[in-house]
């Protein structure tokens, strides 16, 4: 199609007057549009190439495991600058530089500074951010797959399921600080918990039958199932979308053709669409972990934290360990970069710790962004009606 | 289709040649179970959303009773008043001192040239020392110590530790005589780096006469050591005479200035006094509002106590608590003394000010041009002044505490208020005009900066592009939409800010409106930034627009003997026009709402963008409706008025993204429907 | 009735979950069982999850929240220090302001607050109504240094004139001295206690001129003051020596901390807690980072002056 007019224009075309110059500005349009195109294109490999070059030597080392283990096994913690009475420059870990002081007591420190946040690794944001994805995806996912389902399978085409469909597309257009905002009204300050008398602290709390305990509607505090449930909230709009999207690619043949065989509706629904849809619903929902662990603002005042010195699974001491588990406030590795880029200065000593823990955690982003694309790209060539 | 699909299965009491299988309960069989399973669950989806909604208004709506209430209360105090006077101080404050730097420009321009050869020898001078510090440092201490520890060998009478001491003096001694040298061949090799001359303010080209004085200076300058090089101990003395002479020069200038600033005296003492009035009857009237709650919870608390002591303690404490309705004519008694001074005090001050601004030069007899420019601007500030002169003087002969707050006007004041002040000691505004602005001309950057781009890109990408070049870039674009949006931020904050801004300091790119950026964080930088971001979701819809656009229409274009490039701009694009439209609007949505980037990157600062600069407003930094959330939400107490007032804004943005979001639909559904 | 599959599942997780709870629960819930379908099963939703968040803290847990100014640096350090000590306890710190000390001791979200200004009145009424009181503790002492890029001439400020700068009467450096060009005023974030005390003891309790930026931090003042020629902002003891800046004198008072009496804008930082509702492990954590010689020197360490 591209070259339609040159190609199959006859030599003796009467419109091939003046042909010349109109090609040439043809042309340069063409070029022009490709410009900005690869522009674009150009600007964002310059962004990642920048983090890549400063941050990528962070993660990796010369010699054998090649990788930096240390900052993927430890959580972020004080770095020591110290000097030494010959005047050498040491640095060292808060925790290492302890140690070191009390294994050689005879060694001299003339000098020491402190940065914060700039040791370690980022073992507990990543803990985190795949706490927080994982609860979020499976409780959006749940709800999504299935509100999808009963959509576009059962529901009937009302004017009423009209207006549904279009409050869900346009809630997926809602800054994700708003859904922060109401991720804090409801869940950390107002859904109910169990608690003992002397921990109640609304007026809102009713005694529970037979027992000395108390269902206050005082809120979860900010916790790790109160981050989570919000992500899970602002990405549900685009769940249901985008899977009642791939539903609704499935002819309608598929559907008829298993009925007319003598199915019920849920037997052609689990044998005749969802195999069919469920490559969409998988991209989709990659898309979705993509996004959730992107995203700082909901999680600013719902869950995350600047710094926790213990993973969520330890300590939990004894009783409800699940509960105390989802309770807990945990890092997360947008915070945590927030953290690095806003509350530490740009030094040399801190340079390590913030390229590091974007290198990594963008790079595990785009790997997702990958395998979405592969899957799709996959599925499509595979599947074909 | 799929309600066709439904009613034929609705559960049929006879049966028919296919006889349902499986446990009824009440009629219901396992298929009405699982389709209310899925109903229940989009129910759950749809009741979260309405939450959302809910929850999000409750906070909201309760903020205009207390914004109105608080109001009310500021009038009381006297407050209101006050601040009446207090704007007229506050624009004479502004003239004077704006006419003040058109005066010091002038004063300074005669020393010009050794101010900055100073100032060079200055910016060398630490950046040599950054550059040595290290080693500046220890020879810095060994060099005080040899100072300070022959004094205290004399003191200390203990010969064990004299001793000891005298080894420290000979090693401090030893460390300076090996450092001295390292620290001044280290030195000289900062001055070597031709780097270090690059000089950050007050661009001037040394020669190489004044390079050498600076290196010199710079060397003797040693830690611990300083010493002044004569060459700019005299400079420093020319500089001084050269002021004091045009200080002469401009003697009736300086006093008519003195004259219009001190005109205001007599305003400012009064508007003193009845601040504090005012600022003691605010802190008795909030104690008035919350007593009766405060007494409550008092008692409760005695009740809850065993400890009879702390019960009675706490009874007495209740006890105590003043309920008195507060007498407001009396609290407000001198305000309402000051009027008759004020209003005896006020034409002199104005006609003061009016007679010394008259006296003023012309701002064509000045000899700099900054100068001339301040002077001229002067002009404004001076009507600015008259007009709230004449407001004030007008309003408070008629002032009462008592007048009822209108609940529009409080409304308004929210919506339309020009300042966000928190935490003040003095009242609390919570006015959305310059949040909302900072976020409108943000978002205007990014939708300029990245529309020519997107669709440029979306047209190359579906009309003129092979498609090995297509299975590239769609990917792509598509990795740029996962960038997290706090690694942007990131990269703003670390690499674009300070980059942008050395570039806005390039000589041949001043004329570029706004440059030089004086700030590294600004709307121009976030509004870049934010552009990028964007571009994947315009490129995307655009994409998808252009490639709805049916076959046969281009190919009916080709058929009349049209170009590609015509059948591109006047055929396929105005086709798909609505779709694009959409697809911009949808973009907008995105980054209005987008939080920390410009939490991180906008400069935050709480002010409506200065529109008379022109074009050059964008490099101004501002704050926004989502990083004021961000950045104040966590800190307010739960319920309180600031809390609702954050509630408020993002209600503001849930409607302004819900609207968008509807429009585009509205325009994609016709756009669908056209097809 | 149709509810009776989907309640008697939910009623099974929540067996296994607790008992005790669970007993108590279904009592509850059997009452209101005429509530329509999807009602309940939000209903039994909602009480599932409530069980699961039915928590008491870890005793051996303190969480501390408050001043960006003490923890930002201090408090993670002394925390790091005390359990290298031999303490067996777990810390969360977050540093947002020093309103956040308040607001989250008033929520129980925290068990200690840091705040870098004093408790306002306003706030000790919030407590009293709640029927709580609160206990100071100090944990060292401060001075907020005005700064100024390091290649900025002015040296010596008066309190008026950084009045005057703070609340926008002056916008140039000329004005004050310096070579002319526009001030850039950097500040804290509202809710900070620096911002606060700052306007109290600099200021004279009036407000920041609206072209003053808002800055999420010390360090993040420090890091523009630094890249700006024309800034000017103000920053904790802990901060002064970072690169790129220089602190000016005020009343010719210089910002060390041997001055730490002459000069107009000093302060005490403090710890606050609930009385009575202090748990034994933050209580010896409190005494020991604010006596203990070992926690006492952290405080100098990071450059703030000794309690």
């Amino acid at each position: 199609m591209h070259d339609l007019n040159t190609k199959t224009a006859p030599l003796n075309n009467p419109f091939a007057t003046t042909r010349h110059k109109a090609k040439r500005t043809e042309f340069l349009f063409a070029q022009g549009l490709r410009l900005s195109t690869y522009f674009v294109l150009a600007c964002a490999f310059y962004i990642f190439g920048d983090i890549c070059i400063k941050g990528a030597p962070v993660v990796f080392q010369a010699d054998f495991p090649f990788i930096n283990t240390d900052f993927f096994t430890k959580s972020p913690e004080t770095l020591v600058v110290y000097e030494t009475v010959d005047g050498e420059q040491h640095q060292l870990g808060f925790k290492e530089f302890t140690a070191f002081k009390e294994a050689n007591p005879e060694v001299q420190i003339v000098k020491e500074h402190t940065h914060s946040y700039s040791a370690g690794g980022i073992l507990g944001p990543l803990v985190g951010t795949a706490l927080l994805t994982l609860i979020c995806i499976v409780v959006a996912l749940f709800v999504g797959l299935a509100a999808a389902v009963y959509l576009n399978e059962y529901s009937g085409k009302g004017r009423f399921m009209d207006t549904v469909r279009l409050a869900i597309l346009n809630l997926a257009g809602v800054p994700s600080i708003v859904f922060g905002l109401f991720g804090l009204g409801l869940f950390c300050l107002f859904f109910p918990v169990i608690v003992s008398e002397d921990q109640v602290r609304t007026k809102l709390a009713f005694q529970l039958f037979g027992s000395n305990e108390y269902l206050a509607f005082q809120g979860w505090g900010t916790s790790m199932l109160a981050g989570g449930l919000t992500l899970a909230v602002m990405i549900l709009p685009v769940i249901i979308t985008a899977c009642e999207e791939s539903l609704k690619a499935i002819p309608q043949g598929f559907r008829e053709a298993s009925l007319a065989l003598g199915a019920t509706k849920w037997q052609s629904i689990r044998t005749a669409v969802l195999p069919y849809a469920f490559p969409g619903m998988l991209t989709a929902s990659i898309l979705g972990i993509t996004r959730v662990a992107g995203e700082t603002a909901p999680i600013m005042f719902t869950a995350a934290l600047a710094h926790k010195d213990k993973l969520p699974w330890q300590d939990l001491g004894g009783g409800n360990v699940i509960f105390k588990f989802l309770s807990q406030s945990v890092q997360a590795m947008p915070y945590h970069i927030y953290t690095v880029a806003a509350r530490i200065p740009q030094s040399e000593y801190t340079k390590p710790m913030q390229y590091g823990s974007v290198f990594v955690f963008m790079v595990l982003v785009m790997i997702l962004a990958a395998l979405s694309v592969y899957l799709r790209i996959h599925y499509r060539s595979k599947l074909k009606w | 289709m799929s309600d066709s699909a439904a009613k034929t299965e609705r559960p049929k009491r006879d049966r028919g040649p296919f006889p349902r299988k499986g446990f009824q309960i009440l009629g219901l069989g396992l298929q009405d179970f699982i389709r209310y399973f899925f109903g229940g669950n989009a129910g759950l989806a749809i009741v979260v959303l309405i939450f959302i909604c809910l929850f999000l208004a409750k906070e909201a709506i309760f903020f205009f009773p207390q914004h109105h209430h608080e109001y009310r209360i500021y009038r009381q105090a006297g407050q209101e008043y006050v601040d009446l006077i207090g704007k007229e101080i506050d624009t004479h404050t502004r003239l004077g001192s704006t006419v003040n730097i058109a005066y010091l420009a002038e004063v300074n321009e005669s020393s010009t040239e050794e101010d900055q050869l100073v100032n060079a020898l200055l910016q060398v001078k630490t950046a040599v020392e950054n550059r040595t510090e290290r080693l500046g440092e220890r020879l810095g201490d060994a060099r005080e110590s040899m100072e300070d520890l022959p004094e205290e060998i004399a003191k200390e009478a203990d010969p064990a530790k004299k001793a000891e001491m005298e080894k420290k003096l000979a090693e401090a001694r030893k460390l300076e005589q090996e450092l001295a040298p390292e620290w001044k061949s280290e030195a000289e090799a900062a001055l070597d780096d031709p780097t270090i001359w690059d000089l950050d303010r007050n661009p001037v080209r040394l020669n190489t006469e004044e390079k050498v004085k600076i290196r010199e200076a710079v060397l003797m300058a040693e830690p611990a050591r300083e010493q002044d090089h004569p060459y700019f101990v005299a400079l420093r003395e020319s500089s001084a005479a050269k002021k004091e002479k045009a200080r002469a020069k401009y003697e009736t200038f300086k006093a008519t200035i003195d004259e219009l600033r001190n005109a205001v005296k007599p305003v400012r003492d009064l508007h003193g006094e009845l601040r504090d009035v005012a600022m003691e009857n605010r802190r008795v009237l909030d104690k008035f509002e919350t007593a009766p709650a405060r007494k409550k919870a008092l008692i409760e608390g005695a009740e809850a106590t065993k400890d009879p002591e702390e019960k009675a303690r706490k009874l007495k404490m209740a006890e105590a608590v003043v309920m008195d309705t507060p007498d407001y004519e009396a609290l407000n008694k001198p305000i309402y003394d000051s009027v008759p001074k004020y209003e005896e005090i006020e034409p002199t001050f104005v006609s003061g000010v009016t007679k010394a601004w008259e006296a003023l030069p012309d701002p064509k007899t000045l000899e700099t041009k900054s100068g001339r420019e301040k002077l001229r601007a002067a002009k404004a500030s001076y009507e600015d002044f008259l007009k709230s002169a004449e407001n004030s003087s007008e309003k408070i002969p008629k002032w009462r505490h008592d007048k009822p707050m209108s609940v529009l006007k409080t409304v308004l004041a929210f919506f339309f208020g020009k300042d966000w002040i928190t935490n003040s000691s003095w009242h609390e505004f919570y006015g959305l005009l310059p949040l909302f602005s900072g976020s409108l001309l943000i978002s205007l950057i990014a939708i300029v900066v990245s529309v020519p781009f997107s669709v440029a890109a979306a047209v190359y990408v579906n009309q003129l592009a092979r498609s090995q070049e297509q299975n590239f870039i769609k990917p792509a674009l598509e990795f740029i939409q996962a960038i997290p949006s706090i690694v942007l931020g990131f990269f703003g904050i670390l690499v674009l800010g300070t980059a942008l801004r050395n570039l806005s300091h390039v000589e041949w790119l001043s004329w570029v409106p706004g440059f030089p950026m004086s700030e590294r964080l600004n709307m121009l930088t976030a509004g870049l930034l934010l552009a990028f971001m964007a571009v994947p979701t315009i490129f995307t819809l655009a994409e998808d627009a252009l490639n709805n656009v049916p076959r046969s229409f281009s190919e009916a274009s080709f058929a009349l003997g049209a170009s590609k490039l015509q059948t591109i701009f006047k055929v396929v694009m105005p086709t798909a026009i609505s779709g694009i439209v959409a697809a911009v609007l949808l973009g907008f949505g995105r980054i209005i709402g987008e939080t920390m980037v410009v939490l991180l990157v906008a400069g935050n600062k709480i002010q409506i963008p200065d529109f008379t600069a022109g074009i050059g407003v964008f490099t101004q930094p501002a704050h926004t409706m989502t990083g004021i959330i961000a950045q104040e939400l966590g800190e307010v107490e739960q319920g309180s008025l600031h809390w609702r007032a954050l509630f408020m804004v993002g209600m503001v943005l849930f409607c302004i993204s819900l609207l968008i979001n509807y429009f585009a639909q509205r325009i994609l559904k016709k756009f669908h429907h056209a097809h | 009735m149709r509810v009776v599959p989907a309640l008697s599942r939910n009623l099974r997780e929540l067996r296994m979950v607790d008992e005790k709870q669970t007993r108590s629960l279904s009592k509850g819930l059997s009452l209101k069982s005429k509530l329509g379908y999807s009602m309940k099963k939000t209903a039994t939703l909602l009480a599932a999850l409530a069980i699961a968040m039915a928590t008491t803290q870890a005793e051996d847990k303190i969480v501390i929240k408050g001043s960006d100014t003490l923890g930002a640096k201090m408090v993670p350090q002394q925390a790091e220090a005390y359990k290298a000590a031999g303490n067996d306890v777990s810390f969360e710190i977050a540093a947002e302001g020093s309103s956040t000390a308040f607001t989250n001791l008033l929520a129980g979200t925290a068990e200690i607050g840091m705040s870098s200004r004093e408790v306002k009145s306003s706030e000790v009424d919030e407590f009293t109504a709640k029927g709580m009181e609160l206990k100071e503790w100090v944990a060292g002492y401060d001075m907020i240094g005005v700064i100024v890029n390091e290649n900025n001439g002015v040296k010596n400020l008066t309190l008026e004139q950084i009045e005057k700068i703070f609340t926008g009467d002056i916008t140039d450096w000329s004005e004050v001295g310096g070579a002319a060009g526009e001030i850039s005023v950097y500040t804290r974030n509202t809710s900070s206690g620096t911002y606060k005390s700052f306007q109290e003891m600099a200021m004279d309790k009036r407000d920041y001129s609206p072209s003053s930026q808002k800055m999420a931090g010390n360090e993040q003042i420090a890091a523009e003051v630094a890249k700006n020629p024309n800034g000017i902002g103000y920053v904790g003891l802990a901060y002064i020596e970072n690169d790129g800046i220089k602190a000016v004198d005020v009343d010719g008072v210089e910002c060390v901390a041997k001055n730490a009496k002459d000069y107009p804008i000093s302060r005490s930082l403090h710890f606050f807690t609930i009385k009575g509702k202090l748990s034994p492990a933050a209580e010896k954590f409190l005494t020991w980072a604010t006596t203990d010689p070992a926690g006492t020197e952290i405080v100098e360490k990071v450059g703030f002056i000794k309690p």
